[in-house]
């Protein structure tokens, strides 16, 4: 469990960083990433490298007995879904702040095996880091290897205010607005639903018929029942929304996608547009005892609609434009057919 | 004692036929069952016979403007270090039933406090006694139904499976709220409420207001929800349950109880750090 209090700073610096490390090759990736880490131990900061098994070997046998002094996570584990990973890390940015330390995190994500939708979404992460951990004072340094997709080390250099270069950090001109790149994150229009897809109009408040007939369909597929339940929450929180702010028609769609990842999608459209600066869930609220600061929306959830609607959910994809609105909700199914498909 | 095919009914859906059977925990549980029992029957007219161990004893539930002679309150003994005798506590009873049958009541209500007699000597086997003859007369009555009451705390073990053996329902209290989705009943041991069915924004209003009492009368201690038979609930109804827990006064919290695996899911991953105030208790 995380506690997140956000008093006590005043301990550490909050001054935030957010850097890349582009490196190609062994001998650049420890040109940037052991300063990094040793200068934390030095330091006495809570130190984080999450890496691969192969890429912590090497790590600790360059840092030797500093390496004591380092905590090495899985990168596999870490970066397991985007919102999760960012409430997680800034989560323990806080808490490390409050108890008068810095977070320092080495993150190495796993882009290689991840479908496109879900790069976007850790792309977009990216960004709002550098919003979400404003006043945390925390280091994070992300080491892009020359060996990725031109796109993803492109998209790192919009995403990450500064470069390291050997030990020094230089501003990167093309650095985005992280509001501004998000928005960019939602430009393409999304895929029209498939032809067959169920559809169901909503026009009447009690959502109660709603759930019985979503979790009807979402057991005729492969989602364990825990992901049911966090679609029934997410779903009622997304068409709760479309009726109070949102226009008639509002419509449900479901169906199955097996592109990028096989995923039951769960869409909602209404007529509405949503008043610019709308929330979109992508900061975390912050607890009731604050009672201040995070985005501010008039989700039905309070505080945390969309934010715990994104975190329930693999995928949620916002389209809010003058055509009206839709919500895109996906959540992946197991990749092979699970042995207990009949409850067995 | 409750054992799989005992009934619970609420107070208000007692008819007559009905030989209910209450084990209190404490003066609040039963102001507010058997006070609900004796409130109904005087608001319908209906005749109220409480049976009590003494006379200052008060019968909880009489609305001030209680109709008169529609309450007759009968001293079932035993006074201190005396015995209770059942005989002529069914006596007197039958006698007032009789009497309010020739006055034209449409029903009559019998409310009995046994505690007093239970822990006089030989308590039980008279109380039993007097528990068969209700169990012979109450049931096959179209008119008569009945309310047989015992203090928890003060049965030894054993007595209540003895004794809730002849009615034929246990008497629960009314829901504070209830309709076709959502259910909202008071606990007692522990202090909180128990909530049914599902529950979204429809019913955010409701939510609020109950929780809201509940908190005022659990003063500055811990609130207690039984969520056994919650199937669903929206981020809008949990944020609602961390709002009134940060906001009570006090160290008192809101404690989840017997949440399901699958709500739980659903809370973790919102946060139990976005949920101050609010934490789980037993499973």
């Amino acid at each position: 469990m995380i506690i997140v209090i956000r008093t006590g700073w005043a301990t550490v610096s909050a001054s935030f960083t957010h850097r890349v490390l582009p490196y190609d090759g062994v001998d650049e990736f420890l040109g940037g990433a052991l300063p990094f880490l040793r200068d934390g131990v030095d330091a006495g900061d809570r130190v984080v490298a999450v890496t691969g098994v192969g890429r912590e070997e090497l790590l600790r046998d360059a840092l030797g007995p500093a390496a004591a002094g380092v905590e090495f996570a899985d990168a596999a584990t870490w970066y397991a879904h985007p919102t999760r990973t960012l409430a997680d890390c800034l989560g323990d940015a806080d808490n490390t702040a409050w108890q008068g330390r810095r977070l320092r995190v080495l993150g190495d994500p796993v882009w290689a095996s991840r479908p496109p939708l879900e790069v976007i979404e850790w792309q977009r992460v990216e960004a709002i880091v550098n919003v979400a951990f404003q006043g945390t004072g925390a280091s994070l340094l992300c080491p892009y290897a020359a060996s990725l997709p031109a796109g993803v080390v492109a998209a790192a250099r919009r995403t990450h205010p500064e470069s390291l270069r050997g030990v020094r950090a230089v501003a990167n001109p093309g650095y985005m607005d992280p509001w501004a790149y998000s928005a960019l994150c939602d430009g393409e229009p999304l895929p029209p639903p498939p032809g067959d897809a169920d559809a169901l109009k909503i026009d009447r408040p009690d959502l109660y018929w709603l759930r019985a007939y979503v979790s009807d369909y979402a057991r005729q597929t492969r989602l364990p029942e825990e992901g049911v339940q966090r679609l029934l929450v997410a779903v009622t929180e997304v068409v709760t929304n479309a009726l109070r702010h949102g226009e008639p028609p509002i419509v449900l769609r479901l169906w199955t996608d097996a592109s990028g990842g096989p995923a039951l999608v769960c869409e909602v459209t209404d007529e509405g547009r949503w008043p610019s600066g709308a929330a979109y869930g992508l900061v975390p609220p912050r607890p009731a005892v604050d009672g201040t600061g995070g985005e501010t929306g008039a989700e039905g959830g309070g505080r945390f609609g969309l934010w715990a609607v994104r975190l329930l959910c693999s995928i949620v994809q916002i389209r809010a434009g003058d055509g009206g609105t839709t919500v895109r909700l996906r959540l992946a199914l197991p990749a092979v057919p699970a042995e207990s498909v009949n409850g067995v | 004692m409750e054992t799989l095919w005992s009934i619970h009914r609420p107070v208000r859906d007692l008819r007559p036929g009905d030989h209910a059977c209450l084990f209190y925990g404490g003066e609040d549980e039963q102001r507010h069952i058997t006070g609900a029992f004796v409130r109904d029957g005087l608001l319908a007219q209906e005749k109220v016979v409480y049976l009590a161990g003494s006379a200052c004893d008060a019968v909880p539930g009489v609305p001030a403007d209680a109709p008169a002679g529609t309450l007759t309150f009968l001293p079932a003994g035993p006074r201190e270090g005396g015995t209770f005798d059942p005989a002529a506590a069914v006596a007197a009873a039958a006698a007032e039933i009789d009497r309010a049958a020739r006055d034209g009541y449409r029903a009559i209500r019998v409310a009995a406090d046994l505690t007093r007699a239970l822990r006089s000597p030989a308590g039980l086997e008279r109380v039993l006694y007097f528990e068969r003859h209700l169990e012979r007369t109450v049931p096959p009555s179209t008119q008569v139904m009945a309310l047989c009451q015992f203090d928890r705390r003060r049965c030894n073990p054993g007595e209540p499976d003895a004794l809730g053996e002849g009615h034929t329902v246990f008497a629960a209290p009314d829901p504070e709220f209830e309709d076709a989705v959502l259910r909202i009943v008071r606990t007692f041991r522990p202090a909180g409420l128990a909530l049914s069915g599902e529950l979204d924004a429809s019913r955010h209003t409701v939510l609020d207001r109950e929780l809201t009492a509940s908190a005022s009368r659990a003063g500055g201690g811990d609130l207690h929800l039984d969520l056994a038979r919650l199937d669903f609930i929206d981020l809008g109804a949990i944020n609602i349950l961390a709002a009134i827990a940060a906001s009570r006064e006090g160290p008192g919290g809101i404690v989840l109880d017997r949440v399901s695996p699958q709500l739980r899911a659903v809370l973790e991953t919102v946060g139990w750090d976005m949920l101050p105030g609010l934490r789980l208790g037993r499973t």
